[in-house]
């Protein structure tokens, strides 16, 4: 038995010499980083209103003749689609030949609480695509909306229709009545006038800590004791500082804005049920009859699919495609699985549907359901 | 913290201070070690095995986790040093979790022959929920900034009013040992029973505290005083609320641990004398834990109590603000309402240049956008 502890005091004694060296080495690697970039695939800022910046990213070679533009969500930042070089979704649509355009919303202080989703759809969205259209003499130009910026596209192109040649949601919520999500139940939860009333705009970090508690064990324990075993590979940390700043890159949200988000939508769902005003306009999504791209993570926890895919029964259009990718919320722009497919998927799609002169005897699309290439 | 600023702050200490940093190096290097050992020496002697190689590995996380905090000197600045920070509150959590299981699986392996005794489980169980509310106040935490914050204007207020409210407790002490009774089996991981003492905390506050604190007061200073008073009951109905939703949480831990109890016997044959070894039992104990706290947080009684804490917390947060404004009145500093006033004047105005500036381009045909073709 002596022989046996003496073996297994030696490799003990190992284990933590090894240990030891690789925290080491993990923490000079941390603690030579005093911030981290992101976003780095070039761009210029052609357009700015108030807090709100348009950027225009250039491919090498402009393969589809209408660009996109890029509608992300108020919530964390739209970097998550540029994080690094090898995990760009940007970067990949550039490649494919696809111009872009990107909202940046910025940073809401106090003096913002009083903005509406109004201010946000009719004003700084609608000069966003003004001014793509007016730049690229395009009368209509794609749009991709991430997450609640999806919302935002699909309620947009209902009110706009004649602006959108083509819409793409990506983990988009649309159908908020479900019991998938714990974002949807705890919704129920909040009273969020008196919410809006005391907080002015939603805090960010509170927000931060809500979505937190949807995974605490894993989020706020296991991530970061996964850390450690690989805590001396420089690349491995680099990528989890990178994320690790998205994470907690939270601006703040316009209270007036939250306040109809929620309680008209998360709460009262009334975007499906066919009740939804935007200042005096009623959205109705069945004005949506361009061509539509539903692209959504199957393991999504923040927005489940039973909150994305319900918008094929309410939209107008005969072309709706619907792409599911064994993912979850973030996954979808940073895992190596849609790393290599997404892209050349919404290209393809895209190109084929951005001819600027239609074809007049061209059938339309009908309606498919397909699963993403592996 | 820079590399740096490690090397500024190093810079601006004397050679004492510097010698006393390792000495203090050595120490916590020679405690943990020692203590680590003595678990190897105690094996050596009675050739018994219990997971030796965790002690040391306890030990040597926590001496690392001394020394780190010490060269951080408890600032984190920079996206490196949060993360490292956050690494080592992860790991440190981690080895008191461990530290937890390893005795309960000790414990499990000296039953004879290996098997569980439900009877001696249970007495195990209860005596490792004392120990085990520890390990979840170490995840869970038991104040965050916003609470500690709330906390610390509360305590004030308290003490400013202290000296007229201590008479009116009287009835609230008198529940006091009752509740005292009541509470272990509270946070025993019955619903029902934890529902039972809050509402009798709760009933013993309105008979007391809660009735003085809602009563009209009058005089000059009347509109303070209400003011005050409304803080206070708002506080006092967070706080109710409040220590019923942790509550549930530390229920919920609980039972998450039975879980775990119950899976005790697949690991029994495990090599436990590496922290590798120990991983595959961490793994599950989270993901247990995970898929217990979802269910908790599913369900109706936590989404009522959600409401609950979110409201009370922020109805006490508004009474608080409106006693500061009132505070201020007198002084030339602007209240939240003023300021309010100001941030609407500006947006209004915005909204009124950026139509205005619309309405002249329209007008003059400059950034004429292209018409939509005729499809």
């Amino acid at each position: 038995m002596s022989e046996n502890y003496e073996k297994n005091l030696a490799s003990f004694f190992k284990e933590m010499a090894l240990f030891q060296e690789k925290l080491l080495k993990g923490l000079q690697n941390l603690m030579e980083v005093k911030d981290i970039e992101v976003a780095s695939t070039p761009k210029e800022l052609v357009y700015k209103e108030d807090k709100v910046q348009l950027f225009h990213y250039k491919p090498e070679q402009v393969k589809c003749p209408i660009p996109l533009l890029v509608v992300y969500a108020l919530v964390n930042r739209q970097y998550m689609m540029d994080l690094q070089e090898d995990r760009s979704l940007f970067r990949n649509l550039l490649g494919e030949g696809i111009e872009l355009y990107v909202i940046d919303w910025g940073y809401p202080t106090k003096v913002d609480k009083y903005l509406t989703m109004e201010d946000y759809l009719y004003g700084y969205l609608n000069n966003c695509v003004d001014y793509v259209r007016r730049s690229t003499k395009n009368p209509k130009i794609n749009l991709l909306g991430v997450c609640q910026g999806g919302t935002f596209s699909a309620i947009y192109a209902s009110l706009f229709p004649e602006k959108i040649k083509n819409l793409i949601l990506m983990v988009a919520p649309i159908d908020f009545h479900t019991r998938d999500g714990l974002l949807n139940v705890w919704a129920q939860a909040m009273d969020v006038d008196l919410m809006v009333e005391v907080f002015g705009n939603i805090p960010g970090d509170f927000m931060n800590l809500g979505f937190l508690w949807l995974k605490p064990f894993q989020l706020i324990l296991d991530k970061y004791v996964g850390l450690l075993d690989n805590i001396d590979d420089e690349n491995v940390v680099r990528n989890f500082l990178r994320m690790e700043k998205w994470i907690f890159d939270s601006p703040d949200q316009a209270g007036e804005c939250f306040r109809k988000f929620v309680k008209e939508l998360y709460k009262e769902n009334k975007l499906v049920k066919g009740e939804f005003y935007l200042g005096k306009r009623k959205v109705d999504l069945k004005n949506i009859t361009m061509p539509v791209l539903n692209i959504f993570g199957e393991q999504d926890h923040l927005v489940p699919p039973s909150c994305s895919r319900p918008l094929k029964k309410y939209v107008g259009t005969k072309d709706y495609t619907e792409l599911a990718y064994p993912v979850g919320h973030i996954g979808m722009y940073v895992s190596s699985k849609t790393q290599r497919s997404l892209a050349p998927t919404v290209a393809k799609w895209l190109m084929e549907r951005s001819q600027k002169k239609k074809r007049k005897t061209q059938k339309e699309k009908s309606s498919k359901s397909k699963k993403a290439p592996a | 913290m820079s590399q740096e600023k490690v090397k500024d702050s190093q810079a601006e200490k004397t050679p004492s201070d510097l010698f006393r940093w390792q000495s203090e190096l050595f120490k916590n290097w020679q405690e943990a070690w020692q203590k680590g050992l003595e678990s190897w020496q105690k094996l050596w002697e009675q050739g018994e095995a219990k997971f030796p190689g965790f002690d040391l590995f306890t030990s040597w996380m926590d001496f690392l986790k001394k020394q780190f905090d010490q060269l951080l000197g408890g600032e984190t600045e920079g996206l490196g040093a949060e993360v490292f920070s956050r690494v080592l509150n992860a790991g440190a959590i981690y080895t008191q979790i461990m530290e937890f299981w390893k005795n309960a699986l000790a414990s499990v392996i000296t039953f004879p022959e290996g098997k569980l005794d439900p009877e001696k489980l249970k007495e195990l169980s209860e005596k490792w929920m004392e120990q085990y509310q520890s390990v979840m106040e170490s995840l869970w935490g038991k104040e965050d900034e916003t609470r500690s914050e709330i906390i610390q204007s509360a305590v004030k207020m308290l003490r400013a009013q202290s000296d007229f409210i201590w008479g009116f407790l009287t009835p609230l002490m008198k529940d006091f040992q009752e509740l005292g009774e009541r509470f272990p089996q509270a946070i025993s991981g019955e619903s029902k029973r934890a529902l039972e003492f809050y509402a009798l905390l709760r009933k013993s506050y309105e008979d007391s505290l809660g009735k003085i604190l809602r009563m009209p007061t009058m005089g000059y200073f009347r509109e303070l005083q209400e003011r005050i008073n409304r803080s206070l009951d708002s506080y006092v109905e967070f706080l109710t609320v409040l220590n019923h939703y942790y509550s549930l949480f530390y229920q919920t831990g609980l039972r998450a641990m039975e879980r775990v109890l119950n899976r005790l016997e697949e690991f029994k044959d495990e090599d436990w004398s590496t922290p590798q070894g120990v991983r595959k039992f961490y793994r599950l104990w989270w993901t247990i834990n995970e898929d217990t706290y979802y269910e908790l947080f599913l369900s109706e009684e936590f989404i009522n109590l959600l409401r609950e804490v979110l409201s009370r917390g922020l109805l006490f947060r508004k009474w608080l603000e409106e006693l500061y404004d009132k505070m201020i009145e007198p002084t030339p500093l602007p209240s939240k309402k003023d300021m309010d006033e100001i941030y609407q004047a500006i947006y209004e105005l915005k909204k009124e240049v950026r139509w205005q500036r619309k309405a002249l381009e329209q007008l003059t045909g400059k950034n004429q956008i292209p018409e939509p073709e005729n499809e």
